[in-house]
């Protein structure tokens, strides 16, 4: 085993076993800085949820332009959002929301993609209204694209709005339920979506991990157990404790 | 209960201005980001924050797409590049590159592909989110690699994976909350006049890098412990929506029901949602959304604290029309129950309704904009948000890692450079070119 110093460079050759003899902790030979140590990491949820604000900050730090929300639609691409089909999927659903008119996403924001997509609606002559991205992005020009294609699948499911610009080789997407995601083939053959043997609850239909790796796959094994299933377990391994000390430290509610 | 102790010990810690001063975690690991938009981006960018020395590599030129795909290029961060100094790089971009070398090549040049195996030979990750397979196809993917170095970690994220049904698609973060079940659970019922609605952050970008980021440190551990072998990563971002589906594919699996959207309310929790309150906080301020009356988070779900939620507003009649939890949290007791808090906020701004119910003890929190968040010293306390000069763009208000670490913190040292701006100091040190090479190459637009 090699530990190279980060402080001064030195090369420190150590035998792997009298090394975790040591707790893990070994000091440079060139040095005496001590690796092998522990760290204290601390985290504000609130300030990860600021991490992602994107460009938010520096707009405002700049020009002071606080961002705005802008719903299905995109402030960045145009278009490229989720509209409302007129016809339902699943009319005679029992689920009220199965009942609703479908929606999907649509995504044509480049020059070709957006002229292939208003023909297919037999609408060209937005191409020459919104003839640049520029101009498309503008909200009063989002407005009116976004408006003509709610207008053209008002008597379509969203499927029907799929089969017709996938045709056009349009970029679309049915908004999914948790049923429609279940039954989809793609997630039981990666391993994304299964059912789960759980040991204790039974069947379970899941989620699962959805990076894989090569050479060491993660997994689901079970999903859950009971609150302090594995006291007795656990504390004997990691502790020492008996069953009589168990017993006691459960009694006065101590574990 | 305050613990001034340990609060004193963590400002200590984690003092922000002591963290150029300490080493970086991951200091002495090479990262090359082949990758576009924020999926693949965002996943190089966070063990850039962690130290990692990320190198992305761009097109020659026009650089990756987001670079263009957002307004706001011309008056902000530029140049673009060298070769294309009047124009400047989308604000879409920022965030999702912090603390990288930028250098150009054309993969799909023969000539390129020698260089690419020169760096990763030197290389200890890539991340890369082309479409499945393309790199393969130009002999630079995770099969050809791997000959040249099998101690390489291969991150590949993408909409859909490498294998499956529905692989064979292009992908963004939109079409993964799309597909993924996401879009289908959040936004108002359409009783309430909703839809099914997006998130305006790139979510499924952002949080599909963070856990390619884990993935490729799990990889890496266990190379340096255990095997000494790289390993491939592949990721479906369509299907990193769904692992966060929560409850709804056990629900559906075992009763057939299909979990729908609830608002800004909670089917879990109640009281535990957003309302509107009837007045605005900035009613002279050019901002239409800020001239809006204002929204706030109340959450008082146990027993206890939704008494004293009641007594504030003056309803107590509402503790005894819903005593239990099981009880608030039917669907016609919250239509009840949230009208009675906004009737009560009719005549109130958000931090008025804060003011009376942080005194009664429930929690609360405005909805606030960047403007406010930016403004609050918390988060420059700690420096989550700072202005950062930057060598190339000057000053810019960012946002920075928010997990702080005592020994070895992250942190951000500058948010993004033009297009192959560090072509000579990168393709000389790991390749060896020197400076008549890198002309030519850049001539003939090969980097």
């Amino acid at each position: 085993m090699l530990l190279k110093c980060l402080k001064c460079g030195v090369k420190n050759y150590l035998d792997p076993y009298p090394f975790w003899n040591f707790k893990g902790k070994t000091k440079c030979a060139g040095c005496d800085t001590v690796y092998g140590e522990g760290t204290f990491i601390e985290y504000s949820q609130v300030h990860g949820v600021s991490r992602q604000l994107e460009y938010a900050l520096p707009l405002y730090g700049r020009h002071g332009i606080i961002r705005e929300r802008w719903g299905n639609w995109d402030t960045q691409l145009c278009v490229h959002g989720i509209i409302k089909c007129g016809k339902s999927s699943y009319p005679k659903s029992d689920n009220p929301q199965e009942q609703e008119e479908g929606y999907i996403l649509i995504s044509a924001y480049e020059d070709a993609d957006f002229a292939r997509l208003t023909k297919a609606i037999g609408q060209e002559k937005l191409v020459r209204l919104y003839k640049s991205h520029d101009v498309r992005l503008r909200p009063e020009s989002q407005r009116e694209i976004y408006a003509a294609l709610e207008a053209w699948a008002k008597d379509k499911t969203k499927e029907q709005v799929a089969q017709i610009l996938d045709r056009a080789g349009i970029i679309t997407q049915p908004v999914w339920n948790a049923k429609e995601v279940a039954s989809h083939p793609h997630w039981r053959d990666r391993g994304s979506i299964f059912w789960l043997d759980d040991p204790t609850y039974g069947d379970l239909l899941s989620q699962g991990p959805a990076y894989k790796m090569s050479e060491t796959p993660p997994r689901v094994k079970w999903a859950l157990k009971p609150i302090g299933a594995d006291n007795e377990s656990i504390y004997g391994k990691l502790c020492g404790l008996g069953a009589e000390e168990l017993k006691r430290l459960e009694a006065e509610e101590i574990i | 209960m305050a613990n001034p102790d340990f609060e004193r010990y963590c400002r200590q810690t984690f003092n922000p201005g002591a963290i150029f001063g300490k080493p970086e975690v991951l200091k002495g690991y090479r990262v090359l980001s082949c990758t576009q938009y924020i999926l693949g981006p965002s996943c190089a960018a966070y063990l850039g924050e962690l130290g990692a020395e990320v190198i992305k590599i761009e097109l020659p030129r026009r650089g990756e797409p987001m670079r263009h795909s957002t307004p706001g290029n011309e008056g902000f961060l530029y140049p673009l590049s060298r070769w294309v100094p009047q124009s400047g790089t989308g604000l879409g971009f920022f965030g999702a590159n912090f603390n990288e070398y930028f250098i150009s090549m054309d993969f799909h040049r023969p000539e390129a592909r020698e260089l690419m195996y020169k760096l990763a030979a030197k290389a200890d990750i890539m991340v890369e989110n082309y479409r499945p397979g393309t790199f393969d196809r130009w002999g630079i993917g995770y099969r050809q690699l791997r000959e040249i170095n099998p101690r390489l970690i291969y991150v590949w994220t993408g909409g859909f994976g490498g294998w499956g049904p529905g692989r064979v698609r292009a992908s963004y973060d939109i079409l993964g909350q799309a597909q993924g079940g996401a879009f289908s659970i959040t936004g108002q019922p359409e009783e309430m006049g909703g839809s099914p609605s997006k998130h305006t952050i790139w979510l499924a970008d952002y949080w599909g890098g963070m856990m390619g980021a884990l993935h490729a440190l799990s990889a890496l551990y266990w190379r340096d412990t255990v095997s000494g072998e790289g390993t491939f990563i592949e990721y479906s971002q369509v299907h990193g929506v769904s692992r966060q589906l929560e409850y709804a594919l056990p629900l559906y699996g075992r009763h057939g029901i299909i979990r729908e959207r609830w608002g800004n309310w909670d089917t879990q929790l109640c009281v535990h949602g957003i309302i509107k309150c009837g007045k605005s906080s900035y009613p002279k301020s050019d901002n239409p959304q800020e001239q809006e009356e204002g929204y706030i988070l109340i959450s008082a779900y146990e027993d206890r604290d939704f008494a004293r939620l009641t007594k504030a507003i003056s309803q107590e009649k509402l503790v005894r029309l819903y005593k239990s939890h099981d009880v608030r949290v039917r669907p016609e007791s919250q239509r009840e129950i949230y009208p009675a808090l906004e009737a009560w906020a009719k005549d109130k701004t958000k931090e008025q309704v804060a003011q009376i119910l942080d005194r009664a003890g429930i929690i609360t929190q405005p909805v606030w904009n960047a403007k406010e968040v930016a403004s609050h010293p918390h988060w420059r306390d700690r420096g989550s948000i700072f202005w950062l000069d930057d060598p190339t763009y000057g000053d810019l208000l960012s946002q920075g890692p928010a997990y702080k670490m005592s020994e070895t913190p992250p942190r951000v040292k500058w948010a993004l450079k033009p297009i192959g701006a560090d072509n000579e100091s990168i393709y000389g040190k790991l390749c060896g070119l020197g400076a008549e090479e890198l002309k030519r190459l850049e001539a003939e637009e090969i980097i």
